[in-house]
């Protein structure tokens, strides 16, 4: 983004100075025109795309959030609950998710997919520990320079001996 | 990219601008997708997809809820989820999370539909209790459609589109051909608006001819959602006869279609303190409003008045004065002349206080302490006579009234006189000489009281007998020369005149100059010199004589303390004219 409006001012630029020294060529009377902007009728002009309005993002909650999961899958490890903290996380800010799964089948791996506004990044939990009786996973980064206004999901997969569940988790 | 080659060379680099352009932006701004909303259900509802119900309050009411393998349901923090009690939520392989404070609870869904027609007034808005939250309010279970919004939640009749669907017919009936005439109409809009027809700005109002071809121009003077809203429709060609003008109203998109008229303010004279509508316009305080074509020129009334003149003639003394070697001639009788300019004083015509108030438009209602002034006095209106042959002046109260007496001092030392010697001893052996003396006299006092009038134009000053709408006819002050777009005509036979009380309008008068007269008796010499013998030193005083005189004053331009205010009145109706309101078309 940053090399394409660093070229566009340049090449802005550039021709600012030859259009001074080409004035008199453009003023003149033989100056040639654009054809296809001379020849545009008023209803060809008009027929450019309606721009739409931009939803106003959902709120969504602050700080460091738990959830609960219900499922009827008997398919892969039993994701129980977790917590999000933040839930709003600054750019640069380190993201950290809990999950809490039923310890029986043991769960041999824990992935999460972050979706955000215009990125996706996936990030391995590691097995902390036990509590109340639940596998403790967890998984750390750092919040990627993209925004969650309008997309923000975690997609939470696990894998067992029986298999893999999933938890697609819409968080705005 | 041949098509460029003939192009100058910075015309066709403004093509690759524009194409480098739009790629990078293309580049830079990659789709966002949208989090899923989970639709809000009416019956049993089978999730397509991981998703989020939109609402605070949403869910399904009236059926089941089923979620499939792979598919997530997520309550967001705050959120409450509905389902009906007898229905189920059926994890059928799928999963609920429930992020923080978000809940599932066991009531029914509503959303408002006052007109029962099966659209709710809003998409989205919900409301999860057992019974009925609210009059109007309906289960979601029971509409036709939870996806759009009810058009006009005050007609069961209007429900998917509005647009334009209600009207009105305005009978014109005239009698002579008319063109480009302002109609006056009165609407009742405060009934269309609560009925749900009208947007409550009325914006979405318009008028046509009869058949809908010829689009005419109108401007809402005052009174939108109210009983007698005032509207003007500058119709191109009125004929003789009975014709007709279609309104219509009914479309909630509508942009506003009233003629503009922003910046200008209505100031309208009144007995009491300003309504809330309308702020007290001080500008007005201690001046005259005078009539003009632009506004804000302004006069103290602060003016002064020259004497001049000669006084009478009077001898010196009332006996012969001597003294030694010398006689004063007490028949010789002389005068003096003056002139001077008197005390300023602030030239007030009789005059009314009366307390202004300004609107940001034109009010729709005037009560009956307001006040208007009118060539004839309008019917349900009462006249002021309080004005009679006085002028309003602004003020913060009512009712103080002035006589219009305004006068002058003046004080001014007379020309000097020298004594005259008729006789005169003179001694060779002890010469000596008179030296002649000299006096003048004070002269004081005050102008005759005057009350003129400046030029002026006889008004009808009247109040409503109860809450009315502005007549035809009716003369206001504004503070701008931009008057509205349609039905007002500024009142130029006011300029340069201020409006008078009177029974009957229209007369003119007064004068833009005045003058006082006065008369006075002078002070007893006022002695500068006496007159002596120089070789006794015996000299002669003066004594007590005094000089009148009278005259009047010049008559210099002056205008009471003023503000140039822009007079406008509304349009007369025609008397040939005729206008009423159908439902429909006769």
């Amino acid at each position: 983004m940053f090399a394409c409006v660093s070229g566009i001012i340049g090449i802005t630029a550039f021709l600012l100075i030859l259009n001074t020294f080409r004035q008199i060529d453009t003023n003149s009377p033989e100056a040639p025109v654009i054809p296809e902007l001379a020849d545009m009728t008023k209803s060809q002009a008009d027929t450019s795309p309606t721009p739409t309005s931009t939803p106003t993002p959902k709120p969504i909650p602050h700080g460091k959030i738990p959830f609960m999961v219900s499922n009827s899958s008997k398919v892969g490890p039993c994701i129980r609950k977790g917590t999000i903290d933040p839930y709003d996380p600054l750019p640069d800010q380190v993201q950290t998710m809990q999950i809490f799964i039923a310890p029986l089948p043991e769960t041999t791996e824990a992935t999460l997919l972050m979706q955000t506004d215009t990125t996706e990044h996936e990030y391995v939990f590691e097995r902390k520990e036990i509590v109340d009786g639940l596998e403790m996973w967890e998984a750390s980064w750092t919040t990627p320079d993209d925004t969650y206004l309008y997309r923000y999901n975690a997609v939470l997969t696990a894998k067992n001996d029986s298999g893999q569940s999933s938890v697609h988790i819409t968080l705005r | 990219m041949n098509m460029f080659k003939n192009l100058p060379i910075s015309k066709r680099y403004t093509h690759w601008i524009i194409i480098a352009t739009s790629l990078c932006v293309f580049m830079a701004l990659p789709q966002v997708a949208l989090a899923v909303d989970c639709p809000t259900g009416k019956s049993n509802t089978v999730l397509a997809e991981s998703c989020i119900f939109a609402n605070t309050v949403d869910g399904v009411d009236g059926g089941d809820l089923t979620i499939n393998t792979g598919i997530t349901l997520t309550v967001a923090d705050g959120q409450t989820l509905v389902r009906n009690n007898g229905k189920q939520i059926i994890l059928n392989g799928g999963s609920i999370v429930m992020i923080g404070t978000g809940q599932i609870q066991e009531t029914n869904l509503w959303c408002t539909d006052a007109d029962s027609d099966g659209y709710c007034a809003t998409v989205g808005s919900y409301s999860a209790q057992d019974t009925s939250p609210a009059p109007g309010a309906r289960l979601v279970r029971d509409m036709a459609s939870i996806s759009v919004a009810d058009c006009s939640d005050a007609n069961a009749n209007l429900n998917l589109s509005c647009s334009w669907s209600e009207s009105k017919y305005i009978q014109v009936i005239s009698g002579a051909s008319l063109s480009n005439y302002g109609v006056l109409v009165t609407i009742d809009t405060a009934s269309l608006i609560s009925g749900g027809l009208m947007q409550s700005s009325c914006n979405d109002l318009r008028f046509y001819d009869q058949n809908e071809v010829v689009s005419y121009q109108y401007w809402i003077e005052s009174g939108c959602n109210t009983a007698t809203t005032q509207v003007w429709v500058q119709v191109s060609a009125i004929p003789v006869g009975t014709s007709y003008i279609l309104m219509k109203y009914n479309e909630p998109a509508a942009e506003p279609g009233s003629m503009a008229w922003n910046g200008t303010n209505t100031i309208v004279p009144r007995k009491t303190d300003c309504p809330g509508t309308a702020s007290r316009y001080s500008a007005l305080d201690g001046l005259f409003p005078r009539g003009s074509s632009t506004y804000g020129g302004t006069g103290t009334g602060a003016h002064t008045h020259t004497l001049s003149g000669t006084t009478s003639t009077q001898a010196n003394d009332s006996a012969a004065q001597s003294g030694g070697n010398y006689t004063i001639d007490v028949t010789n009788g002389h005068s003096h002349t003056y002139t001077t300019t008197s005390s300023s004083s602030v030239y007030l015509p009789p005059y009314v206080d009366t307390v202004f108030c300004s609107y940001p438009s034109i009010p729709n209602q005037l009560d009956t302490n307001d006040l208007a002034l009118f060539d004839t006095l309008p019917t349900g209106w009462t006249r002021n006579a309080t004005y009679d042959t006085r002028f309003p002046r602004g003020a913060a109260s009512y009712g103080s009234i002035g006589d219009g007496n305004h006068t002058h001092t003046y004080s001014v030392n007379t020309s000097l006189y020298s004594w005259v010697v008729v006789t005169f001893s003179y001694v060779p052996s002890n010469p000596h000489t008179w030296l002649s003396g000299y006096h003048r006299h004070l002269v004081n006092g005050t102008l005759a009281s005057s009350a003129p009038n400046p030029l002026f134009r006889n008004q009808i000053f009247a109040s409503p007998n109860s809450s009315a709408t502005l007549p035809e006819g009716t003369i206001i002050l504004m503070d701008s020369a931009t008057l509205p777009p349609l039905g007002w005509t500024r009142f130029s036979a006011m300029d340069t005149r201020f409006p008078r009380g009177l029974s009957t309008s229209g007369s003119t008068g007064g004068s833009t100059t005045h003058n006082h007269s006065f008369s006075f008796t002078s002070g007893v010499p006022s002695v500068q010199q006496s007159g002596v013998d120089s070789a006794s030193s015996n000299g002669y005083t003066g004594s007590g004589h005094r000089h009148t005189g009278s005259g009047t004053t010049n008559a210099p331009t002056v205008l009471p303390p003023y503000l140039n205010m822009i007079y406008a009145q509304k349009n007369m109706p025609s008397s040939v004219l005729t206008v009423n309101v159908l439902d429909q078309l006769p």
